[in-house]
C-alpha cells in the first residue's frame, strides 16, 4: 500500500499532538492512530471526497443498486434469447434424420445450457455487491459520528476547531490512493467434501 | 422423477429462471415458485411435495429458518430437502445439516450436479 499525506493523515497528526497520553493508555492510542491513519486513505479511495463523505457515501451505495439492476437486466435478456434457441433447437434435433447433423445440433443444445449455468454470476455478484453496500454504509455511520465527536470537541477547544477548519479548506479529491490489499479467504470447503460429510 | 411436486425458494429472479430450468430439464413438471421462506410456507397451504429446494440468503426468512421450520411441520417433517446457496464454508454445510438438509450445492452449479444431488437424495 502506497501512504500519501494528504489533508485527513495531516489532521489526525495534528489532532494527536495536541494530546499527552499516559504511559499506560500511550501504546493503545498511538495504535489507534496509526489504523485511523492507514484507514482514512482507504476510505479516501472509496469516495475521492473524504470531507463530502456522507454526501457520497449514498452516491455509492446508488452506483452499485445501479450496476446489480443493469446486470440483473441483461441477464434476463440473454436467458430470452437462450430459452427460445434452445426450443429451437429441440425441434430441429426431433425432426432431424441424419445422425451426424442430429450429433452437431445437441452439441449446440448443450452449448445453451452451458451459457444457462455461466449467467449465475449475476446472481453471485449480486450478492458480493449486497454486501459492500452493507459495509458502505456502515463506514458511512460510523464517519457521521467520528466528525460529529470532533465538531462537539472543536465548540470548546479552540486548537481542534483551527484543525477541522484548516482540513475543510484543504481537502481534495487528490487523497485517493491505490491500495492492493486483498481479503482471501482459503478456508471454503468444495462440493466434494460436501458430499463426503452427506454420505453421497 | 416425472410427476413429482418441488417446492423452490430463491429471491433472485434470475437463479429462480435457471433453476426453474434445470429442474424442468431432469423431469420436474410441478414447480412451486417462492421468494423467500414467508413467501414459501404461504403457497405451500399444508399442500404434499416431494422435494424443497431452496437458496440461504432471503429477505424476510431466509432458507435455514425456512427448513428449521419445515422439519418441526409435520407434513414436512420428512420431505427432502437441498439447499443451493452461495455460502461455501464447512461451518455453513455443518449447521445446514443439523437443520435437517439432504444435500447442499454450491452456486455456481451445472445441471449434471443438480441432477446428481437430486438423484442421491429422492432414489
Amino acid at each position: 500500500m502506497v501512504e500519501q499525506q494528504g489533508p485527513v493523515v495531516k489532521t489526525l497528526k495534528d489532532i494527536k499532538s495536541l494530546f499527552e497520553f499516559g504511559d499506560e493508555i500511550a501504546p493503545f492510542l498511538e495504535e489507534l492512530f496509526a489504523f485511523l491513519t492507514d484507514l482514512m486513505p482507504i476510505l479516501a479511495k472509496a469516495n475521492h471526497l473524504l470531507g463530502d463523505t456522507t454526501a457520497s457515501m449514498p452516491a455509492a451505495s446508488e452506483n452499485i443498486a445501479s450496476a446489480d439492476t443493469i446486470a440483473e437486466s441483461a441477464t434476463h435478456t440473454i436467458m430470452d434469447h437462450v430459452e427460445e434457441l434452445t426450443t429451437g433447437l429441440d425441434d430441429l434435433i426431433s425432426t432431424q434424420k441424419e445422425a451426424q447433423c442430429k450429433a452437431e445440433l445437441q452439441k449446440f443444445a448443450g452449448k445453451m445450457g452451458e451459457i444457462q449455468t455461466a449467467l449465475q454470476f449475476q446472481d453471485i455478484t449480486s450478492q458480493h455487491l449486497s454486501q459492500a453496500t452493507q459495509i458502505v454504509a456502515a463506514i458511512q455511520v460510523r464517519m457521521e459520528k467520528m466528525f460529529e465527536s470532533l465538531q462537539t470537541i472543536g465548540e470548546k477547544n479552540e486548537a481542534v476547531k483551527v484543525i477541522l477548519e484548516n482540513y475543510a479548506a484543504d481537502i481534495s479529491s487528490d487523497e485517493a490512493i491505490s491500495t492492493e490489499d486483498t481479503i482471501r479467504r482459503d478456508d471454503a470447503i468444495s462440493q466434494d467434501e460436501i458430499d463426503a460429510l452427506f454420505g453421497n | 422423477m416425472a410427476d413429482k411436486k418441488v417446492l423452490f425458494v430463491e429471491d433472485s429472479p434470475t437463479m429462480r429462471r435457471i433453476i426453474a430450468n434445470s429442474l424442468r430439464q431432469v423431469g420436474f413438471n410441478e414447480i412451486i415458485e417462492a421468494e423467500n421462506g414467508v413467501d414459501a410456507l404461504e403457497k405451500l397451504e399444508g399442500r404434499q411435495v416431494n422435494l424443497v429446494v431452496t437458496d440461504w440468503n432471503m429477505p424476510e426468512m431466509n432458507g435455514a429458518e425456512l427448513v428449521k421450520t419445515l422439519r418441526e411441520m409435520p407434513p414436512y417433517a420428512e420431505v427432502p430437502i437441498i439447499m443451493i446457496t452461495t455460502r461455501g464454508m464447512q461451518d455453513d454445510v455443518i449447521t445446514a445439516m443439523k437443520l435437517g438438509v439432504n444435500g447442499y450445492i454450491i452456486k455456481p452449479f451445472t445441471p449434471e450436479i443438480l441432477q446428481d444431488k437430486l438423484r442421491a437424495v429422492l432414489d
